[in-house]
């Protein structure tokens, strides 16, 4: 009994003392919102902001949660309130939680009027529930800047059944499969990196770093880095890479095909697989799923990317040393997807009380410089300091480490990217070099396609798996394509690819007629 | 009755030396099974980060590095911070729960209790029907408001049929009617006798429910997930459950259609520092499981009744 009468005490002290410290801990510079609408009340000179009522943007980017988001919510108020009278309110979701986050909000029918959607995680299924607005009226109204600072391109692809429901992020606007090396190695043994006009060109250079460099893997595949990159000037999978249903990158007719049978997907199993077998790649490529700790350790000579200009410098600011870059294929002509125009977008939700106002904002990030560094890099020496008219470094005192406001994706923040601060590492001709690169590719015939899978769900989830479990050891090397490929292809057929082909067929052809029209 | 000498009863019930022999390795061999990977964690933890990307795991770190750890208590103020949610949410919710689980579970246990059929229906009901992820998380959210608010953290878990059922059982089996009655004969009140009689009765299956309610509290990183989006209220289990997720998320082949996954790789805490997050989230959980052995031990032996 006394026992018992003790326990109680001690875990109602314990309770105590756990809220005293939690109370204790508690940061006193958070901000309550009363406070920014309070101040927004004042009239403001600007006669354009003057008519616009106070609002509140609820905003929902893809970005790690810092330390100073709300410093920099204060920042980018105080402009805001200049510009179109708005406060925003930050809310940043990293990989682990965004998705979950955004389900969650939209189901619930939060008030939310920005939010980050691309393609890959689920725009058209949002779309098909109606959970985002048709923005065509909007951006006439409120986005010139918009139009005027994007590629037309890029507002064909997030179009469904005629209507625009999303606004992409200006940047790369297709990426190249290719190969990052070191460059120390490069420089040693005077590889020529401009030679390179195919995959197999490198295979001389994978051979001496085998010979003369013992402890350095030649070439790294892993779960994060595919083989699959070497085949995207090529094809395009029209789900997720697990399913290899696709079709190729042409000109002409667009015809849907199992991805696996075609003589690139042939020719870079084999080569993967030849390349396994001389120990070129790491031997538990089937169980590493993540790499990263041997590049960063420098024990890796080369590995594959998908490639922009400034990529290997972008990689350089993370793993610490040189890199380069070199595209695997050289002299083909490359084309635009839909995927690739689609995989940073920003949308207005349906639950918006103010979608013109949104859509001011996302203009105002095509236009502004001010605001828009602000959102990916952060306060002005306080997370970076200026070192030329367009180049950054982080602070004084300021590192990696310690930086308040550091890591994001520059990509996923909306707007246009062009008008970002370049990071000290980065070489100064980044945008016009990224400008030529978009300038080099050519939308194909059916941007603003996407395949809607809802009428084959079945035989696509039957199989992503046998793509996951079969199809990547072929494309890792380690098992023969011309003994092997015959049994994946029944397990294929069996769960019905033939069925996704015809239907994907169907639904292109029904697209080229209408656009025809 | 003569006490029987020690001997003979030894004898009587002792197992032979051979059997007792197996028995010993193979429990030695299991216990191996079981303590292994945690002291695998825990080298890995304290492995330089380079010499574990080029050698792998090993028992015996060909190089040793505290950097791990270093940078976790770099943050100090964050894991203090999230180390006190946690521990926060584990004590009032283990009471809470302990408390409404009792409370709930003698009445209907007791036959004079007129609706304990429907009161146990009522419970037993909610572990076959529920209402769904979206409806409980809009009551949450929009009718209780309790989003960035620590009680989201204890409220959902403070409450759970499987434990009522527990307690109900432990009840109608251990306490006899004649106990109780008792009780009441020499003038107690139903309170009373709830607190004198019941109460130190059944520490066996307070301890199992605290014991079950603590470890899931100290494991919980779900709530944290749907409800918490200030930082200050994490706690520890979801800080370590947002490394993992985005590296299975960056590894997995949907993440490959942005293109960026490299950088964003990057910037996921390490092997080593993952595994020394495990070992800090392990910490104190370790000592709990020794402190409620002590009541399961002796509670399972209680007798009120001489049969």
């Amino acid at each position: 009994m006394l026992k018992i009468k003790r326990l109680g005490c001690n875990i109602v002290s314990a309770a105590l003392v756990c809220s005293a410290l939690l109370s204790g801990c508690g940061s006193s510079t958070s901000t309550k919102p009363t406070d920014a609408n309070a101040t927004a009340n004042k009239s403001s000179d600007n006669s354009t902001v003057s008519n616009l009522e106070p609002y509140e943007i609820n905003a929902y980017f893809l970005a790690p949660q810092c330390k100073d988001v709300k410093l920099v919510q204060e920042e980018l108020n105080k402009l805001l309130k200049k510009k179109i009278n708005a406060t925003i309110k930050l809310n940043y979701y990293w990989w682990d939680s965004y998705q979950n986050k955004q389900q969650m909000a939209v189901a619930s029918g939060d008030k939310i009027d920005i939010m980050f959607s691309p393609s890959w995680w689920g725009f058209n299924d949002y779309v098909a529930k109606q959970a985002w607005l048709p923005l065509d009226e909007l951006v006439a109204k409120h986005g010139k800047d918009i139009i005027a600072n994007i590629n037309p391109a890029y507002l064909k692809a997030p179009i469904v059944n005629g209507k625009l429901y999303a606004i992409p992020t200006a940047k790369d606007m297709f990426g190249t499969g290719g190969f990052i090396f070191n460059k120390e190695l490069v420089d040693k043994y005077n590889f020529d990196i401009d030679s390179i006009s195919k995959p197999e060109d490198i295979e001389p250079w994978l051979k001496i770093i085998k010979e003369k460099e013992p402890g350095i893997i030649p070439f790294l595949s892993s779960l994060g880095d595919q083989q699959q990159y070497l085949a995207q000037d090529w094809q395009v999978n029209v789900g997720t890479v697990d399913v290899p249903v696709g079709y190729q990158k042409t000109d002409g007719d667009v015809k849907i095909m199992n991805l696996m049978e075609t003589d690139i997907a042939k020719r870079i199993y084999k080569l993967s697989r030849s390349w396994y077998q001389k120990g070129y790649i790491n031997k538990d490529v089937a169980t590493l799923q993540d790499g990263t700790p041997l590049k960063k350790a420098k024990k890796v000579f080369a590995w594959t990317e998908q490639l922009k200009p400034g990529k290997a410098d972008e990689l350089k600011a993370q793993f610490g040393y040189d890199l380069v870059q070199a595209n695997a294929w050289k002299g083909i002509q490359y084309f635009t997807t839909t995927p690739d125009l689609t995989n940073s977008q920003l949308v207005i939700p349906r639950t918006s009380d103010n979608p013109e106002r949104a859509m001011m904002f996302i203009n105002l990030l095509f236009s502004d410089k001010e605001i828009k560094n602000l959102l990916s890099w952060g306060i002005e020496n306080k997370h970076y300091k200026k070192i030329g008219e367009n180049q950054i470094d982080f602070a004084d005192g300021v590192n990696a480490d310690n930086s308040g406001y550091y890591g994001l994706a520059q990509w996923s923040m909306g707007g246009s990217q062009f008008l970002d601060y370049l990071w000290a590492s980065e070489s100064a001709d980044k945008w016009q070099k990224m400008e030529e690169f978009n300038n080099s590719a050519k939308p194909m015939k059916i941007v603003g396609w996407t395949y809607d899978s809802s009428n084959v769900k079945s035989e696509m989830a039957a199989l992503a798996p046998i793509g996951q479990n079969q199809g990547r050891p072929l494309s890792q090397g380690l098992v023969d394509y011309d003994t092997q490929y015959p049994k994946v292809k029944a397990s294929l057929e069996k769960a019905g690819i033939q069925k996704v082909i015809d239907d994907c067929q169907k639904s292109i052809d029904a697209f080229i007629a209408a656009s025809k029209k | 009755m003569k006490p029987k000498k020690i001997n003979e009863s030894l004898s009587l019930n002792s197992i032979s030396p051979t059997t007792n022999l197996i028995i010993n390795a193979a429990f030695i061999v299991y216990c191996i099974f079981c303590i292994a990977p945690l002291i695998l964690v825990f080298m890995v933890s304290i492995t330089d980060q380079t010499s574990l990307a080029i050698n792998g795991y090993s028992f015996f770190p060909s190089k040793t590095s505290f950097d791990a750890y270093r940078y976790l208590f770099n943050d100090v103020e964050k894991l203090l911070r999230s180390y006190g949610v946690t521990i926060f949410t584990c004590v009032v919710g283990t009471f809470f729960c302990v408390l409404f689980t009792m409370l709930y579970a003698y009445p209907i246990s007791r036959k004079s209790f007129k609706y304990r059929n429907f009161f146990s229906f009522f419970m037993f009901f909610t572990m076959l029907f529920q209402g769904g992820l979206v409806p409980w998380y809009i009551m949450y959210t929009k009718y209780l408001h309790l989003q960035d608010n620590i009680i989201a953290l204890i409220m959902p878990a403070v409450m759970n049929a499987f434990y009522v059922l527990i307690a109900k059982t432990f009840f109608t089996i251990n306490l006899p009617d004649s106990v109780l009655e008792a009780a009441r004969i020499d003038g107690a009140s139903e309170f009373k006798i709830f607190y004198t009689i019941v109460i130190p009765m059944s520490t066996p299956v307070i301890a199992t429910i605290a014991l079950f309610s603590f470890l899931s509290y100290w494991n919980d990183w779900y709530l944290c997930l749907l409800f918490i989006n200030d930082p200050q209220y994490y706690n520890l289990q979801y800080s370590m459950y947002q490394a993992l997720r985005s590296l299975q998320f960056l590894t997995s082949s949907l993440a490959s259609a942005s293109g960026n996954t490299t950088s964003a790789l990057a910037n996921v805490p390490g092997e080593t520092l993952r595994m020394a997050m495990a070992i800090i989230g392990i910490g104190p959980i370790i000592f709990a499981y020794p402190f409620f052995q002590r009541y399961f031990i002796k509670g399972l032996t209680i007798g009120a009744v001489k049969g």
